[in-house]
């Protein structure tokens, strides 16, 4: 008689049933929760903190502007208020309202949005990096499509740059507005052909950014091009903290503050 | 009645069956695992490929810089209170990776434990539950022993629950061995148990869109514990199911074969006919429970975990009452 078999079934029986009575009905109790609608999201003006600071920084656009890449976290937005805070002796809050992967027109609808408003109102800095995804869709594209969705997104792109501007200065009328140039990967000659896409998308980015008052281009083209190695992360793409601390330092510097 | 229940299991092993399911359940896992295995290599090849790093060390560098970014996100006074809740819950999730230095991209025993059941629970595990509980009375009819046990001074009905209650037993016991075997061959493949890592649960759709304001995590041992635990819940539906059709029927294979089609069947049919409202009962649809808790999306619409579950309880009952109520009725001729 075997009987090792019926202690062993009967004792995993055992322990089993009072392991999942307690698993069973915790995985219920989650199982009901998910289906629970949620409670109606209350309306935005509720629930919002607002800065009420006069005084702030805002950053937005995309993962540049974000600091992707940076191994401090800083980006090139932290560099920049570090900097002011230790020429002025106080301290400036910056918010970083960027979104990797931004494009152009996303950040529009952004700028509409009341929040975003009421931020670009009760700031005295403004720091911008769009445009850099809006381009990059050219990569994947056969050369003799190129030149064509060139001139349509560049054409888009500027449309809408204008109109994030206009709405700026609407809420704003004083507050320093610092646009970060487009910076290439690529420097070599073979790739002259992009390479001459991101110098006209960065000229005519700037000819926009002059028709406004208190506007900074601040060119990357010419910071990255002998430092591409030092200054890129290790996802190849973004500018890692000595990039970011660059581009910062060149802004800090246009400031003059 | 104990005695009954003892003498039921120890049939089924002395039958093989067991073993035949011990079997299939090792080479399975073990193909599963070794699969599990490839793409994850090739997988983590390309992804370091894509971010430009040498080797699979370098992940700590770029997760250290998401949580870095998402801490950040989390101080920002413009993202409202629900979007934060997921970021917690994913911030969360990275600096578990970076403290237990666990590369996200590679695998774990448990995360691998967790796969097999939900992967296993619609369709795999029915089937060996089928193979087990399939000739508990028809084998019996079909060798004629059903004869000699009927003819002890033992009551109809409590033959019928022994065989209930050793079935169910014998459920537990596949389950465990389910739950031992892809541990020991998952542990050997990939080296690392990890139990504690947070698993992130409580995903929902709520008027088409994804809510995220109940996502939470969990650690992983919590994770497996339930699902283990809804998979011996559909063991014994299928169990009691398969008795049913085991009384129903005179042979075993036409019993095994019966359950089989239906199991197959029923999930075809719940992907052909999605919209029209009455499939939501077939127990088919709703055996795939452990989604509700992981988040992924369902094929039916209105469906929900209590819904699933008293719907399978309700199947489970009528079958047994079925049983139940022919086996002490019917007359045995053969």
């Amino acid at each position: 008689m075997k009987k090792w078999i019926w202690y062993i079934t009967s004792i995993i029986f055992i322990l089993g049933i009072s392991l999942f009575a307690y698993g069973f009905s915790q995985a219920i109790a989650i199982g009901i929760e998910v289906n629970r609608a949620p409670e109606t999201a209350q309306p935005a003006q509720e629930n919002s903190v607002k800065p009420q600071e006069v005084d702030a920084a805002l950053v937005m656009g995309d993962s540049l502007a974000r600091g992707t890449g940076d191994e401090t976290g800083e980006g090139f937005a932290g560099y920049v208020i570090k900097g002011l805070e230790a020429s002025r002796g106080e301290s400036l809050p910056l918010y970083n309202i960027a979104v990797e992967g931004l494009r152009t027109d996303a950040l529009l609808s952004q700028v509409n949005d009341p929040q975003t408003r009421e931020g670009i109102r009760s700031s005295s800095l403004i720091m911008i990096s769009i445009g850099g995804n809006d381009l990059r869709a050219i990569e994947r594209l056969e050369s003799n499509q190129e030149s064509q969705y060139f001139k349509e997104s560049l054409d888009s792109y500027l449309v809408k740059l204008d109109e994030i501007l206009r709405i700026i200065r609407t809420e704003n009328e004083d507050a320093p507005i610092v646009f970060i140039g487009l910076y290439n990967l690529d420097y070599s000659p073979s790739n002259q052909e992009r390479s001459q896409y991101l110098i006209d998308w960065n000229q005519s980015t700037q000819r926009i950014l002059e028709s406004f008052e208190e506007t900074l281009f601040t060119p990357t083209y010419d910071l990255f091009k002998l430092n591409l190695e030092e200054y890129i992360s290790a996802d190849g793409l973004h500018p890692n903290s000595k990039g970011y601390a660059a581009i910062g330092d060149r802004i800090l510097k246009n400031l003059g503050d | 009645m104990v005695k009954l229940i003892e003498n039921e299991i120890l049939k089924t092993f002395y039958k093989k069956r067991i073993h035949v399911i011990a079997g299939i359940l090792l080479v399975l896992i073990a193909l599963f695992a070794y699969g599990e295995h490839y793409t994850l290599t090739r997988t983590q090849d390309r992804v370091a490929e894509q971010l430009g790093i040498e080797n699979a060390e370098d992940w700590k560098n770029i997760i250290g810089q998401q949580l870095q970014d998402l801490e950040r996100r989390l101080d920002n006074p413009y993202i409202p209170d629900e979007g934060k809740a997921s970021i917690q819950v994913r911030a969360e999730q990275l600096r578990f990776y970076l403290d237990n230095d666990v590369s996200p991209i590679g695998s774990t025993a448990a995360r691998f434990m967790g796969q097999f059941i939900e992967q296993s629970i619609f369709l795999f595990l029915p089937l060996l539950i089928i193979l087990l509980a399939g000739d508990m009375v028809s084998g019996e009819v079909n060798s004629g022993t059903v004869k000699l046990i009927l003819t002890r001074p033992v009551k109809r009905w409590k033959i019928l629950m022994a065989k209930l209650l050793a079935l169910s037993m014998l459920e537990m016991f596949v389950i465990f061995m389910m739950a031992l075997f892809s541990f020991a061959i998952a542990m050997v493949v990939f080296g690392y148990s990890g139990f504690n890592e947070p698993v992130i649960t409580g995903f929902r759709v709520f008027e088409g869109q994804l809510d995220t304001s109940a996502v939470r995590t969990i650690p992983q041992w919590q994770y497996l514990m339930m699902t283990y635990a809804i998979g011996y819940f559909v063991a014994f539906v299928i169990g009691s199911l398969s008795l049913m059709v085991s009384v129903l029927v005179r042979s075993t294979s036409a019993s095994i074969g019966i359950m089989m089609s239906t199991l197959i069947g029923g999930s075809f049919l719940s992907f052909f006919i999605s919209d029209w409202k009455l499939t939501r009962y077939l127990f088919t649809v709703n055996l795939n429970l452990t989604s509700y808790i992981s988040g992924s999306f369902q094929i039916v619409e209105g469906l929900s975990m209590t819904f699933s579950t008293l719907v399978l309880l309700g199947w489970s009952f009528g079958a047994i009452g079925i049983a139940f109520l022919v086996f002490t009725q019917k007359d045995i001729l053969a």
